[in-house]
């Protein structure tokens, strides 16, 4: 009984030390609910129209207004989180997973492949994912996988070079070489002996990862890239908001809002995360 | 330096990888549904769509050396009249927007350091993070609103060439440049500030104010300049981030600038012009990051002793 109390007291306890990681990931975690359970909570149907009822202001029946077509701006809201929650966490998902994939295999077999990816990860390190994005949209048409695969290329290259910066010094230890010589295969030894200590920097990129696609997911689909009308969608409703401006400011400060305290809870994760797994980090 | 001209080669023929995966016959595009095979036969033949794949790249290779980057299926112009109109615009946008990024970022960054913990610290550093998370888009609107449709002293969009006065032009180019620049600042701001920081616990800087300089002196001439060499890398980066960011600042405020071009090109199918941007864009940046790159040994004298071997 004693213990259990104080291992609780110990979380509890973190959770208010680092209190912006806490308010983040509760953030995060709400927002994610929040959107899951849209069907539940929004009060009428995203897709209803009601032509009588156009660009209304926020009102008791309408909380956040109406759109164009009359549509109820908040169940809009709720339901618009969900393409960019779903597109983003794919995105993230696959750049994890190829990127790490890439920056292991390049840091531990070297030679002229860890050359090759070197050099076309330094390329794509700082390209422009708007570019990289209507590049894809190009060969593939506008939709919400051109903007899945756009990100996720561009967010490759922080896995990779995070992961073979981590396996690089770690390649040349005895305990890998006598692995080895044991006779385990290599993924083995890259996976038992190497991943784990990429898991807390891995977190971190995740995170951070996260919040470039959701800022980035939106912005393609404003641009038009991504998903597209009628699906209701955070950066879809900025663009038909912005023509509205003057008629109906409201429209665009709801969906915008939404993305920028998802977008800023995710980066709190993030920078809370990194503060927590590296302890040397110089503090502010 | 010369690594640069494998990067350009590569990245040509992934731009017409592009052109040549793209779904869709520019013969029978050009012909219309309704034409004959002969027609359509006869059409293929003429632009050379039936020769063999290094053929044609070696073909548009040449075309794309010389200045011929095709024509626009939509407008009767042709691709480099289209880019010459619209990249006085972009250009504007970019330097303005990285100016207003650097104009905010320094002297945040600069004060931030010197006064580390500081109220003006934790201000500044919160006031960066919340600019992270803003998506430019969101904020150019928000300026939008602010400043065209409460205060109306700005227009809301559109753009006013230099021909019509450079305080039109100026005003159509403000909010763009704000919306743009704000966000760059942010991470600008932050690594000047690390950087900074790093650099005035050195021991150059304890000799210099030992030596008896005045604290602004040690400041400007010995920090500053020093810690201005990471910040050039975070710069270069930057540049790419404004190259992205001037599509969306194009949409949001109706500017005709080169963003907007390859954005409408690749949403009308007008292929001709969207990969030949591209292929500028891209070869534009790696030239870009080449300049940075030489620019660091007129920066930094390690790296130009080092490099030459010394």
């Amino acid at each position: 009984m004693a213990a259990r109390g104080r291992r609780r007291a110990g979380l509890l306890a973190t959770m208010r030390q680092r209190w912006p990681l806490s308010v983040g990931i509760l953030t995060v975690v709400l927002l994610c609910l929040v959107t899951i359970g849209a069907p539940l909570l929004a009060p009428a149907s995203p897709d209803i129209q009601n032509m009588s009822n156009v660009l209304k202001p926020p009102s008791g029946s309408h909380l956040f207004g109406t759109d164009e077509f009359g549509r109820d701006l908040l169940s809009r809201v709720l339901y618009g989180g969900r393409v960019t929650l779903i597109a983003s966490t794919l995105a993230v998902l696959i750049a994890a997973v190829v990127g790490c994939t890439v920056g292991l295999t390049a840091g531990y077999f070297g030679g002229w492949y860890d050359a090759l990816v070197g050099r076309i990860v330094d390329i794509l390190f700082a390209f422009p994912v708007i570019l990289l994005g209507i590049a894809i949209v190009a060969i593939m048409g506008p939709g919400v996988v051109s903007v899945i695969v756009a990100i996720a290329v561009a967010s490759l290259p922080n896995f990779a070079r995070v992961s073979r910066s981590a396996i690089v010094p770690e390649k040349e230890r005895e305990y890998v070489l006598a692995a080895h010589v044991v006779g385990a295969p290599t993924s083995y030894i890259i996976a038992r002996t190497l991943l784990p200590n990429l898991i807390g920097p891995l977190m971190v990129l995740i995170s951070l990862g996260f919040a470039y696609a959701v800022l980035y997911e939106a912005s393609l689909s404003f641009l038009g890239l991504g998903a597209r009308p009628p699906t209701p969608e955070w950066g879809v409703m900025l663009s038909t908001a912005r023509d509205f401006i003057f008629q109906a400011p409201w429209y665009a400060f709801f969906p915008g809002m939404a993305i920028v305290i998802l977008v800023f809870s995710l980066n709190l994760v993030g920078d809370g995360l990194r503060d927590a797994i590296d302890p040397y980090r110089t503090r502010r | 330096m010369i690594g640069v001209i494998p990067t350009l080669i590569g990245i040509s023929v992934l731009v017409f990888a592009i052109n040549y995966l793209i779904p869709g016959d520019p013969a029978l595009i050009m012909a219309g549904s309704e034409a004959s095979p002969e027609i359509v036969a006869t059409l293929r033949q003429q632009w050379g769509l039936d020769q063999p794949v290094y053929v044609r790249y070696l073909a548009w290779l040449g075309n794309m050396l010389t200045g011929n980057l095709g024509d626009s299926y939509f407008s009767r112009q042709t691709v480099t009249q289209l880019v010459g109109n619209a990249l006085p615009v972009t250009l504007e946008l970019a330097i303005l927007s990285l100016l207003v990024a650097v104009l905010i970022a320094v002297p945040t960054g600069i004060v931030s350091a010197v006064k580390a913990g500081s109220w003006f610290d934790l201000a500044a550093a919160a006031l960066g993070f919340i600019g992270l998370s803003i998506p430019s888009f969101w904020l150019g609107i928000v300026l939008i609103y602010v400043f065209a449709v409460y205060l109306q002293v700005l227009p809301a969009g559109g753009f006013t060439p230099i021909s019509g006065g450079i305080g039109a032009n100026l005003q159509s180019m403000i909010l763009p440049s704000i919306a743009l620049g704000t966000f760059a600042s942010t991470q600008l701001m932050r690594y000047l500030r690390a950087s900074l920081l790093d650099v005035l616990h050195a021991d150059y800087i304890r000799t210099a104010r030992a030596k008896g300089l005045r604290e602004q002196t040690v400041l400007l001439a010995h920090a500053v300049r020093n810690a201005l060499i990471p910040f050039t890398t975070v710069l270069g980066v930057q540049m790419g981030y404004l190259l992205g960011g001037t599509v969306i600042a194009e949409s949001v405020f109706a500017l005709p600038g080169i963003g907007r071009l390859v954005l409408t090109a690749v949403l009308n199918r007008d292929y001709q012009v969207a990969t030949g941007i591209i292929f500028l864009i891209a070869a534009s940046f790696v030239l870009i990051n080449l300049a940075v790159d030489l620019l660091y040994p007129a920066l930094d004298p390690r790296v130009r002793l080092a490099r030459s071997g010394g």
